[in-house]
């Protein structure tokens, strides 16, 4: 019996996690454009944690909490204004934060270069994110980080277990869930579905606000931050067209037919 | 696949079709009779049954060389292994493209679908996925492509991840 429990306990190794995440507009507002169509107009919008990266981060403290974690660290890539969610991160539990500083706004590939260049440096045994950031609407960086380390990736997770020392990992998938076992180390990507975060109390924010913000240039975590995509305009979508009403089935097989090329 | 198809010929250029799971014989035959296509590659194999994005992505990867563009329908599917792909690629990934124009210049929507984004890639490969409610499906028959049957098999890497259920 004695033999068993020590089994147990030596299973677990305990991990050190790092939580990417990502300064975005609040989830409420509205984003337009400028009027120049040169970009999108964030002057003086709400700002805040990326909701899906929240969720990385609440997952990562629920396993500290479990004792399979020790050390939990988050990064943000960005200006002086990105400590704000750093220290959101804080205030909820993480032990460490990190600014990559980056004065320009990078692609997700450039994003995963950096990052894999900081997976080199902490050599953390997972890597959370969340699995969609809510302005660039892209989801890539996590999978394309995965790609860069030829880690393991599980993406849209929605449950994380672990048994001995693997993975054991739920993902939202089209019409389903799959479940995948991996090692670590690995990458995931948070769903919604994952947890609920916790609030953050005012006590907890007002000490974050003493902690220390560790500071790299994102020079110094990958050579070359590049792209070749260029944004050359954005605008308001066209106005989706008013619907209409139909009197009965066998009218809106017509319609489907004509008008939307349905072939019945 | 029929959308994806048609949004393929906004390219000059032979297409190709990749097909990669288990049982796929049939899916081949079909998509062989696809005018617009040139050759169906096939990947079959009872460890590809349930495609793990570490595979997938390593299939995508050693078949790129051949081609300059590769898309896919925006799907759980291909949102979960074409970033990978674009990683190893060294390029980038434009998802969810509502519409392609010439020289690479494509329409997509940011912030929750509030703003519609054009950009350009200058990438070697354009990768991407396509928004295909936005598109017209191709032709389903009147073709006869050739099938190409190649081999993959799953490395030390990918042997860590088994899927367990499938729903």
């Amino acid at each position: 019996m004695y033999n068993l429990v020590l089994k147990k306990f030596e299973s677990h190794k305990k991990m050190k996690i790092l939580v990417a995440i990502k300064r975005v507009q609040d989830y409420n507002v509205k984003v337009r454009p400028k009027s120049d169509g040169s970009d999108v107009d964030i002057d003086g919008i709400k700002m805040g944690i990326n909701p899906f990266d929240e969720n990385a981060l609440e997952e990562a403290l629920r396993l500290r909490e479990k004792e399979l974690a020790t050390e939990i660290t988050v990064v943000s890539i960005g200006d002086s204004k990105n400590e704000d969610v750093l220290r959101h991160g804080l205030a909820m539990g993480a032990n460490r934060a990190i600014l990559i500083e980056s004065e320009e706004y990078l692609q997700p590939l450039s994003v995963a270069k950096v990052l894999k260049g900081l997976v080199e440096k902490e050599k953390p045994d997972l890597i959370l994110l969340g699995k969609l950031a809510l302005d660039s609407d892209a989801g890539q960086t996590g999978q394309m980080l995965a790609g860069l380390l030829n880690y393991p990736q599980g993406t849209f997770v929605s449950k994380i277990e672990i048994n001995n020392n693997k993975l054991i990992v739920t993902r939202e998938i089209d019409g389903g869930t799959n479940i995948l076992e991996m090692s670590v180390p690995a990458v995931l990507t948070a769903d919604l579905r994952l947890n609920e975060p916790r609030f953050v109390k005012l006590p907890n924010l007002m000490m974050a606000r003493k902690k220390t913000i560790e500071k790299v240039k994102a020079s110094e975590l990958a050579s070359d931050t590049s792209t070749n995509i260029e944004l050359l305009e954005v605008s308001v979508p066209p106005s989706r067209k008013a619907g209409i009403k139909v009197s009965s089935a066998k009218e809106l097989l017509q319609k489907l037919k004509d008008n939307e090329g349905i072939k019945l | 696949m029929f959308k994806v198809i048609s949004a393929a010929k906004s390219w000059d250029g032979e297409i190709d079709l990749l097909i990669m799971g288990k049982n796929t014989a049939d899916v081949a035959q079909n998509a062989a009779k696809i005018k617009d296509l040139s050759s169906i590659i096939r990947l079959d194999g009872n460890h590809l049954e349930h495609l793990l994005a570490e595979d997938a992505a390593k299939i995508v990867e050693m078949l790129s060389d051949s081609y300059q563009v590769i898309l896919a329908a925006h799907s759980w599917f291909s949102r979960n292994f074409l970033p990978r792909v674009a990683a190893i690629l060294n390029v980038s990934l434009i998802t969810d493209v509502l519409k392609i124009e010439n020289n690479n210049v494509y329409t997509r929507s940011i912030y929750a679908g509030n703003v519609h984004a054009k950009i350009h890639s200058k990438d070697p490969i354009q990768l991407l996925t396509i928004h295909t409610s936005l598109f017209d499906a191709c032709a389903k028959d009147g073709g006869d492509a050739k099938v190409i049957k190649k081999r993959f098999t799953s490395t030390n890497e990918s042997d860590k991840l088994e899927v367990r259920e499938n729903k």
